[in-house]
Formats: C-alpha cells, structure tokens, sequence
C-alpha cells in the first residue's frame, strides 16, 4: 500500500489523537486554572498535521465553549458581574472581529512566530504569577460611576460580603480593545490577560476577575467565531471532537482538581506553553518545520 | 431593590440563558459528530481525502475540496460534515440570544445605559454573523 494510501485509510487516527489530546488539555487547564484555547492553539498547532488556520478557528470555538460552560456557576454564585462584563465585552467583541479579520491577511509563518512569541510570554507571565492586585475601595473615574461599575460578592472561602468598585475604566476599555484583538488574531480565549487587566489594572477583587473573564470571553469570542466560520476556517473533524474532548476532560478535571497539588500542575502547564511556544516560534520563523 | 438587587437578576438572566445554550448546543454537536464519523450521514468532503488537504492554507484547502464559503453551508446541510455546523452555529450564538433576553431586562428597569450596550453588542454580533464582514478585504491567497 502507498504511504498517500495509508495515510488516508488511517484518516480516523488524527480526530480521535485530537479528542485524547483535548481530554487531557480539558483536565490540565481546569487543574492549572487556564483556558483550553491558550494551550489548545500552540499544541495542535504545532504538533498535528493541521493548518494553523484551521486550528485557531477550533481554538476560538474551545475558548467560547469553556467560558460558556463555566459562566452560569460563576454568575449564579456572584463572583462574575455581567455589569462589570457587558461594556468591556463590547470594546473586546469588536476588536476580536479586527483581529480574526486581520488574521487572514498576515502570512501563516509570520503568524506562527508571533504566536510563539505571545505563548512564550504568557509562560513568563505564569511562573511570574503577579501576586493579586489590591481591590479599589472606592469609585474612582467618571466612566465607572456613569456604568455604576460596583457591586458586592460573597466570597465562598470566608462567606464574608465583599464591596467591590472599578477603577481607571478607560485604561481598562483600551486593554479588552486589544486584548480581544489579538484573542481574534490568534484563536486564543484570553483570560491570561483578562484576569491581570481587571484585577491589577481596574482594581476588581481577584475572585471577581477569574469569574467575569469568563463571561467576557463568552461574548467577545462569539463574533470572531463566526468570522472564522464564514471565512471557511471551521473544519468539523477538528473543532467537533476538540469540542467535545476538552469539555468532557474539564467535567473530570473539576473532580481530580480536589486530589492534586495545583502548584506542580502549574509548573508543568508552564513548561508546555514554553515547549509549545518554542515550538511554534521555530516553526514560524523555519528553524524547525 | 438597590444596584447589587438589580445586578443579580440581570446575573440570573444570563446564566440560564447560557446554561440552557450551551448544553443544547453542545449535546447537538456530541450528536453530530456522531453522525458524520459513523457515517450515518455521507459527508460533502469524503473522510478518506481530509488527510491530503487538512493541512493546506484555508483558502487552497476550499478550492482543493470545492467548498464553499459563508453561508454555502446552509445548501449542504444534509451532509454528515456540514450537519457539525447547526450545532457551531448555535454555540456562536447563544451569548447574542443572551443580551437579547438582557435588553428586555434593562429596558423594565429604566437601565438605558445598559440596553444601549446590550443592543450594541447584539448588533456586532449579528454583523459578524452575517457574513458581511468577510466579504471586505480578500485575505492571503
């Protein structure tokens, strides 16, 4: 038999290496407290025979379904505020359209470098882990007060009610602007930037920020898909069982989570992003094709 | 009922909605996706040739497999592969329906701040959506 042929009869291998792949992805990222799409863009990217095309267009889609999975637990239980989420959502939302638009525009090397670069720098900004921001305690801008962007949450660690204000909210709409712009460009959720641009930036308090980074992503990744989708970058037998592997990996992840000592996850989290930025960086720039 | 009262309902609002979404649309692509690789539906792309043409560049992989863009897929809805995008579509969607549900919400609560947003972001989601976008600019070749 011909290789061409044998690569073809074993045409089911590559899915169901994808859905292993994407269940342990779902588990780690859980565990590690990352979104699926940051780990899921470099890996299949640089390690399955698929264009990187493709792959971000599943990427947009793994980041949209993990938000949208977890957002109703976070809302229902107050730590993520659709108040807080809605107008940086928006600025994120349209910037994510320029960014998937932008994507098709720029040569696929020169993309997979900067994807690298992006993934080697969010690995830095893991094992760099900025310790949490302190938390404004009063309103600070004019902009904040008009969006009356303030609230209070129970934090479930102590049940104590917390009062929460934003601050340097148009800071903050310029940070989602291009945060959503390069989720788009690369098929990334973004809640590595979300999170620091909320708490650190805006002064929301930590647990807040996690849980309406979500909610953000669930809207701002929403338009980019369909700009992947229309664009023809939607291939079924990559997004379909990518989809379902990370979202089945990240129910078990929930219930391993409680056995496993997170910190050491991390670090392992860590040096696959550096793994797989390398790997795209050199694979970018034609060191290692 | 004070902001945070106000804050919670509109929380409520978005979590059922997006519960409800999400688990639709994900259970519907489980589905099929079933159906495309068991092969109850024979898909537009045959299975056997994807490894040949997954890895060309989007643009050269539509001409190879003849495939269309934007809403051609809606003509080949019958197929096991294109039958995958009903349930993609819905997933895209579902936080649009959510700020729809929203506007109501803000609008009985004299919130026009935030039915203006939620309008807004509804209006970019459906100009996405509707594939107008795409047609600016011809991309990479």
């Amino acid at each position: 038999m011909h290789a061409v042929d044998t690569a073809a009869a074993a045409w089911w291998l590559w899915p169901l290496a994808l859905f292993l792949t994407c269940f342990v992805l779902g588990i780690v990222a859980v565990i590690a407290g990352v979104g699926g799409g940051v780990l899921f863009v470099p890996i299949v990217g640089g390690f399955f025979p698929f264009h990187l095309d493709f792959v971000r267009g599943a990427g947009v889609l793994i980041a949209l379904a993990a938000a949208l999975v977890a957002a109703p637990q976070l809302l229902r239980d107050g730590l993520a505020s659709m108040r807080l989420a809605v107008p940086f959502a928006l600025a994120g939302s349209v910037f994510s359209i320029a960014g998937a638009m932008a994507s098709f525009h720029v040569p696929t090397q020169s993309l997979e470098a900067a994807l690298g670069a992006l993934v080697l720098l969010i690995a830095l900004l893991m094992w760099r882990s900025p310790a949490a921001g302190a938390s404004a305690r009063s309103a600070g801008d004019a902009l904040a007060h008009a969006l009356g962007l303030k609230g209070a949450y129970i934090d479930p660690a102590d049940g104590r009610r917390a009062e929460w204000f934003a601050h340097r909210t148009p800071a903050g709409l310029v940070a989602f602007s291009a945060i959503g712009f390069l989720g788009g460009l690369f098929g990334l959720g973004a809640g590595w930037a979300n999170v620091p641009a909320l708490n650190l930036l805006m002064g929301v308090p930590l647990k807040l920020a996690v849980g309406t980074s979500g909610a953000i992503i669930a809207a701002v990744n929403a338009p980019a898909a369909w700009i992947y989708f229309h664009q023809g970058a939607m291939l079924p037998i990559i997004a379909a069982p990518s989809l379902i592997g990370i979202m089945l990996g990240a129910r078990v992840g929930v219930h391993v989570f409680r056995r496993l000592h997170a910190a050491r996850i991390r670090h392992i989290v860590i040096a696959i992003l550096l793994f797989a930025g390398m790997r795209a960086l050199l694979k970018g720039t034609g060191l290692w094709t | 009922m004070d902001l945070n009262d106000e804050n919670e309902e509109a929380d409520l609002l978005f979590a059922r909605c997006l519960k409800i979404g999400t688990m639709l649309s994900l259970g519907l692509i489980a589905a099929e996706l079933a159906a495309y690789l068991g092969g109850a539906l024979s898909p537009y792309v045959p299975l056997r040739n994807l490894p040949s043409i997954w890895a060309l560049p989007m643009k050269e992989y539509l001409a190879a497999a003849h495939v269309p863009a934007g809403w051609g897929w809606l003509a080949l809805i019958g197929r096991g592969d294109y039958l995958n995008f009903i349930g993609i579509a819905l997933l895209a969607s579902i936080s649009g329906i959510a700020y729809l549900f929203a506007v109501r919400l803000y609008l009985a609560r004299r919130d026009r701040l935030y039915a203006a947003l939620a309008v807004a972001q509804v209006l970019v989601l459906l100009a996405a959506a509707s594939g107008l976008l795409n047609s600016i600019g011809g991309g990479r070749p």
